[in-house]
């Protein structure tokens, strides 16, 4: 009886981040449209697609070897499963053990991994385009990532997100300049990881400019709403993340009851929103950045997160 | 130090191992890299843990910073080469690297009587040494079966091996997520057990050691990332795509004895990947005998997770974290299969409708090659380290010259230490030289000579 | 002029060491061979003379050995008339795609293609590109065109002037006043017939609204390619009111077939001259944001600043006229420099810039649209009233002599990427010979050479920048 309430929980975020990640894709995109002063696709055009493309027969190119029909199914699953352990409405997930911040960090890695190796299974010119750049983005994102787990999980004693979350939660952490630049450089990340604005387009219709689009050009029907979904999914991660580590006002603590739950999950919403409002405003106000202006980009966020973790290991306090 | 880094090839004593281990036919390369290297370790671990006695905490990072340095510059010059054996070399470096932090680690710990986090960090550099012998193995074994089928171990003329090599591609694919650390396989294991001991490190009390520790967290993420990176390219390019000569369209598979010596080795990283545990307490008669200290026993966990230190520090469980996977990719194909179409139709991928060669023979010209893949880590990353230089020359409009392409690169390693070490030595010669005609007198003199100085030096020294 | 070889490998030479500049190399069938024509005019004078070189054995001396900036016009001849010209450097098949057509060469290890199009993701003409490369590393791009092949000068050869002239304004659709204006021109003088003066000044109006359309679009999408889709629709909107405008004056949001030879077809009412300059001192007021906008995004001047840097040494070399021409040092604008009709009595300034890259492209489109707004206003204040179009003299009307008698005319006009050249030759009512050459001509090896340098990422915004026609070129 005192497992079935936190494996419910556990299941309701599972179910929770599916659900809502094509919608908060799709929010994204109707507020970009809106501040660039068009009407844009309707909010709900995001499952539309997926319908679509999952009744619609799959055509793989030739040539192509079992990893590539594999890879969707692959990236889904580890998109899914690393979403699901990122705390989003209450701070305990069942799961949270089973894996840590590092080990969430690197299974995005893993799917990073079969979607390059799916990208040269095709043998274009495309497939080693994304391939290429998205090795090179990755090189500098996931260090710069972890010296973001190294400064959080510093702060709160733990590399366990659900330890995180209730830490951040209690507010023990206060104000702390390592956690500023923990910040800074988490949204740089999120910003390369997820293929937005100033590191990819994910609206161009410019082969020669595009870094994922490149990787799943060729995919179509079920697959690519699997790698759609996917995609979505890691913006939803990457919120959920930046919320629960950062502004985790609201959420549920352990063993809450129904109405704080309700009340974490009316607050985890809120901030998704807000999330994509912030979002949709940054990538309408800059540019895209020259390819090998990226890397000093994503390289900040790696100083950053370094500078933080230094600060730590000098002073607890910082 | 010396003596062990040279014969692991830590960075700057390595330049020797890429040159030597490819030279070897590949079971012999896969001993030299899997355990010729960890000799050397055994050796170092015999000589600093237990021989020298208690060590100054500036060992440690001396040792840290070295193996730092060694991971980052070996996957890079491994990114830069086209040679598959050459790569796994370096690549081997990479792993040195991680093994010495690791080592680093544990002798900075133990310096501090920080004997718990010792026992993990060696832990982790014993963990990941023995990875290093299952996946480097593997890998070495699967390059010998491509030189073996297609003659060739350049990378630029292979591709599309999985379609001939179909079994023996497959533990090499293991063997290359492992090696580039992803989870749930046992490279990510040990470089897990790596990070959780330098999340341990704020509590070292020198501040040599508090200022570098982040950094070399930093370099250790870098290497895993730069790893990635060259194991997607040398299994994508090997392996997947179109091949891009006659060999690698003709390559044959390779013999059913080097196949499940490869399964096997391969079979081996799963299980050590997904019940990490079990290997962990293998280590812990080691830390036991060298540091008199445990690392907690894992096994009896439940759901075999793996906990170093205190549940709420962090824990992972990879064979959980598989199950999840398998079951949520389960999940989409199974509901993907009941809800939506189940048929897989087969057309050229899309050429943008230039139809002029053929699709297959546009292919063959327009796949990436490998110095192409790697040309943006090597403009962002190689152009300072190694002075990694592309000149293009294009003619102007009208000339029908051909437009010119050339990169190179220079090892810092050889540039600034041994060809100046080299000419000395040429120069030293040199003068030498002219000893040999001496008389016997002289001869005698400089025996004589040598003698008083060394018995001044050793006076001096007492 | 007919010329013997001598006097045509002088001519060429000259091109070569850039004391005249080339404008067209074009050929017309006869019953026995080809003549070859060759178009070329004095450095910085907008005055076009003729050679014409007769090849009676399907073969001429090549004009691009002397001159690059020949070669795409002589394949184009050579193929579509089954031409051979003598020691061309280039002697590749251009518009027949029958054939395999083998790339410039490219040496180096490692290097590897990326090939684009001819079919693209988003709405674009048709045409292929040919990377090779290492990485992001461009090391050579080659441009191959033909795709939008139509034969359009063949099917106006042989047919009367007015249809003649309606297949003139589909050249290059974005391009169709400034394409019926040269038409027209050409073949007024031609016909030795000059259009009444308000018609004049509405031809101006018409081009230079295209001007403005054009621009705004360029403008916009060149934002765009370079990762900055705001400004793109927010220019867009721009682009949209003056089409609209277009629309509401003149009949068509494209302003097609509404100049003719003679003069034009649709007059300007006093209401909607009001309407022009309303509407044009409110976009004014709009666009200065907008290129506050520009000027302000640091993100943006980052990506066009030193991109697709043209060197002006190639683009004095290429002819290149227009916005690339003009960012590259060249001081050179046919509606100063041709000094036709209405602008002969408009003191017109030509803004130049030295700097070649994407930002002075951009910049140069915006002085332009400033200049359009003047001349249009000029234009309108001082419209003179009177007849809309001169009659065509009628074919069956004509003395023998003059029926006898076939006439050459030829016009340089300045569209919106720059000098259009059109020569006919007008026999009893009917287009005997014609050229029509789009500034792209040029464009095209411009901007192969300006991507040196430049990464694959960066091709999409240094391309929108040069913004060449592939159907003008495609003839």
């Amino acid at each position: 009886m005192a497992l079935i309430t936190p494996l419910l929980l556990q299941l309701v975020q599972m179910a929770l981040v599916l659900a809502i990640a094509p919608l908060l894709a799709g929010l994204v995109r109707v507020l970009k449209a809106r501040l660039q002063r068009r009407a844009g696709p309707p909010l709900l055009q995001f499952y539309r697609d997926l319908a679509k493309l999952i009744i619609k027969d799959a055509i793989v190119a030739t040539g192509t070897s079992w990893i590539y029909r594999a890879a969707p199914y692959v990236i889904f699953a580890a998109s899914w499963v690393s979403a699901s352990l990122v705390p989003s409405f209450g701070t305990n997930l069942l799961f949270s053990w089973s894996g840590d911040l590092i080990v969430i960090v690197a299974l995005l890695g893993t799917a990073r991994f079969c979607q390059m190796l799916a990208a040269l299974d095709l043998g274009t010119a495309f497939g080693g385009l994304g391939a290429s750049r998205e090795a090179m983005f990755a090189s500098l994102a996931e260090p710069a990532m972890l010296m973001i787990v190294f400064t959080v999980a510093l702060i709160a004693g733990s590399s366990q997100l659900s330890v995180i979350a209730t830490f951040m939660h209690s507010g023990a952490a206060g104000l702390r300049l390592s956690l500023g630049l923990g910040l800074v450089a988490l949204v740089i990340v999120a910003l390369a990881e997820t293929g937005r604005f100033p590191v990819d387009n994910p609206a161009t219709h410019l082969e020669l400019t595009m870094v994922h689009e490149a990787m799943v050009l060729d995919y179509t029907g079920r697959h690519l709403a699997l790698l759609d979904l996917a995609h979505a999914l890691k913006l939803t991660l990457y919120m959920s993340l930046i919320a629960c580590i950062f502004v985790p006002f609201g959420m549920a603590g352990p063993g809450a009851a129904p109405a704080s739950l309700a009340l974490g999950l009316l607050a985890y919403l809120g901030k998704l929103v807000l999330g994509a409002v912030l979002l949709a405003i940054f990538e309408t106000a800059i540019a895209k950045m020259r390819v090998f202006r990226v890397p000093n980009f994503i390289g900040a966020a790696l100083m950053l997160g370094l500078l933080g973790t230094l600060l730590l290991f000098v002073s607890a306090t910082l | 130090m010396l003596g062990a880094g040279s014969k692991a090839g830590l960075v700057p004593l390595h330049v020797w191992l890429p040159r030597a281990h490819p030279a070897a036919p590949s079971h012999v390369s896969a001993l030299m890299s899997g355990v010729m290297t960890k000799v050397a370790i055994y050796a170092f671990i015999r000589i600093v843990f237990a021989l020298v006695g208690p060590a100054a905490w500036w060992w440690g990072l001396v040792v840290l910073v070295l193996g730092g340095i060694t991971a980052v510059l070996g996957v890079l010059y491994a990114l830069m080469e086209d040679d598959i054996k050459t790569i796994l070399a370096y690549s081997t470096i990479e792993n040195i690297g991680l093994i010495f932090v690791g080592l680093g680690l544990a002798l900075a710990f133990k310096a501090d009587g920080m004997m718990l986090a010792a026992a993990l960090a060696l832990t982790a550099a014993l963990f990941h040494a023995f990875n290093h012998m299952l996946f480097k193995s593997t890998l070495f074994f699967g390059a010998g079966a491509i030189q073996h089928a297609t003659g060739t171990r350049d990378l630029a003329q292979l591709g599309g091996l999985i379609h001939r090599m179909k079994i023996s591609a497959v533990p090499m694919l293991i063997a290359a997520m492992a090696i580039a650390a992803l989870p749930p396989l046992n490279g990510f294991a040990s470089e897990w057990l790596l990070l959780q001991a330098i999340l341990l490190s704020p509590a070292l009390p020198q501040f040599g050691l508090k200022l570098a520790v982040p950094a070399i967290g930093a370099l250790v993420a870098l290497a895993a990332a730069f790893a990635a990176a060259c194991f997607v390219r040398l299994f994508g390019i090997a392996y997947l795509g179109k091949p891009r000569s006659q060999a690698a369209e003709a390559a044959p598979e390779t013999d059913a004895a080097s196949r499940s010596a490869m399964i096997g080795l391969a079979a081996l990283c799963v299980i050590a990947g997904l019940l990490p545990g079990l290997v962990i307490d293998l280590f812990a008669p080691v830390s036991d005998n060298l540091l008199g200290v445990r690392v907690p026993t894992q096994s009896g966990l439940p759901w075999l997770t793996i906990m170093p230190v205190t549940a709420s520090r962090s824990s992972y469980d990879p064979l959980l974290i598989a199950l999840f996977v398998t079951i949520s990719a389960c999940l989409a194909f199974l509901s993907l299969r009941r809800f939506g179409s189940r048929i897989i139709r087969s057309t050229p991928a899309w050429g943008c409708g230039y139809q002029e060669f053929g699709p297959q023979a546009q292919t063959r010209l327009s796949q990436y090659t490998p110095s192409g893949f790697a040309q943006p880590i090597r403009r962002v990353f190689a152009a300072s380290v190694f002075r990694a230089h592309d000149l293009v020359t294009i003619p102007p409009p009208g000339d029908a010259a051909p437009a010119r392409f050339t990169s190179s690169w220079t090892d810092p390693a050889w540039a600034t230490l041994y060809t100046p070490l080299i000419s000395a030595l040429d120069w030293t010669a040199d003068r030498m030289n002219r000893l040999q005609f001496l008389t016997i007198r002289r001869y005698l003199a400089f025996v004589f000579a040598a003698l008083v100085v060394l018995l001044v030096w050793v006076a001096l020294w007492r | 002029m007919m010329v013997n070889s001598r006097t045509w490998q002088a001519a060429a030479s000259d091109l070569a060491t850039g004391r005249s500049i080339f404008v067209a190399l074009w050929a017309e069938a006869q019953d026995d061979g080809c003549i070859i024509h060759l178009a070329g005019r004095p450095q910085g004078s907008g005055e076009v003379r003729l050679l014409s070189l007769a090849a009676p054995d399907r073969l001429f001396p090549s004009i691009a050995q002397h001159h690059p900036a020949a070669s795409l016009m002589e394949r184009a001849l050579c193929d579509v008339h089954g031409l051979t010209a003598e020691a061309s450097p280039d002697p590749r098949p251009w518009l027949d795609h029958s054939t395999p057509y083998l790339f410039k060469p490219v040496t180096g290890d490692g290097v590897h293609q990326i090939p684009v199009g001819p079919v693209h993701a988003g709405i674009i003409e048709p045409g292929h590109f040919r990377f090779s490369v290492n990485g992001e590393t461009i090391i050579r791009l080659e441009v191959r065109l033909g795709y939008t092949h139509k034969a359009t000068l063949g099917l106006m050869r042989g047919h009367m002037i007015d249809h003649a002239a309606q297949l003139a304004g589909r050249i290059s659709g974005d391009s169709t006043v400034a394409y019926a204006f040269a038409f027209a021109r050409a073949v007024e003088q031609a016909l030795g017939i000059k259009a009444p003066p308000r018609a004049t000044a509405l031809r101006g109006i018409m081009a230079e609204l295209e001007r403005l359309a054009n621009h705004f679009g360029d403008i916009g999408a060149i934002c765009n390619d370079g990762g900055f889709p705001l400004m793109n629709v927010l220019t867009a909107a721009l682009r949209e009111r003056v089409l609209r405008l277009a629309a509401t004056c003149f009949g068509h949001r494209l302003m097609m077939d509404r100049i003719i030879p003679g003069g034009v077809t649709t007059d300007l009412t006093a209401a909607h001259a009001k309407l022009v300059l309303t509407t044009l001192t409110d976009l004014r007021g709009q666009w200065a944001r907008l290129f506050e906008l520009y000027e302000k995004t640091a993100s943006l001047q980052d990506r066009v600043v030193t991109s697709g840097w043209l060197d002006p040494m190639i683009a004095q070399r290429l002819g290149c006229g227009g916005y690339v021409g003009r960012a590259s040092g060249q001081d050179f604008d046919a509606r100063r420099d041709a000094c036709y009709p209405p602008y002969d009595t408009l003191a017109i300034t030509v803004p130049h810039l030295t700097a070649g890259d994407v930002d002075a492209r951009l910049r140069i489109r915006m002085a332009e649209l400033e200049q359009s707004v003047t001349v249009i206003r000029t234009l309108l204040a001082t419209m003179p009233p009177g007849a809309l179009c001169t009659p065509l003299p009628d074919p069956a009307n004509l003395t023998t002599i003059e029926r006898n008698d076939a006439r050459v005319g030829h016009a340089l006009i300045e569209g919106f990427r720059g000098d259009i050249f059109a020569h006919v030759r007008v026999h009893r009512g009917r287009i005997e010979d014609v050229m029509l050459r789009d500034p792209s001509w040029f464009f095209w090896p411009a901007l192969e050479a300006a991507i040196e340098g430049n990464i694959v990422a960066d091709f999409p915004l240094c391309n929108k920048s040069f913004n060449p026609s592939y159907s003008g070129c495609d003839l």
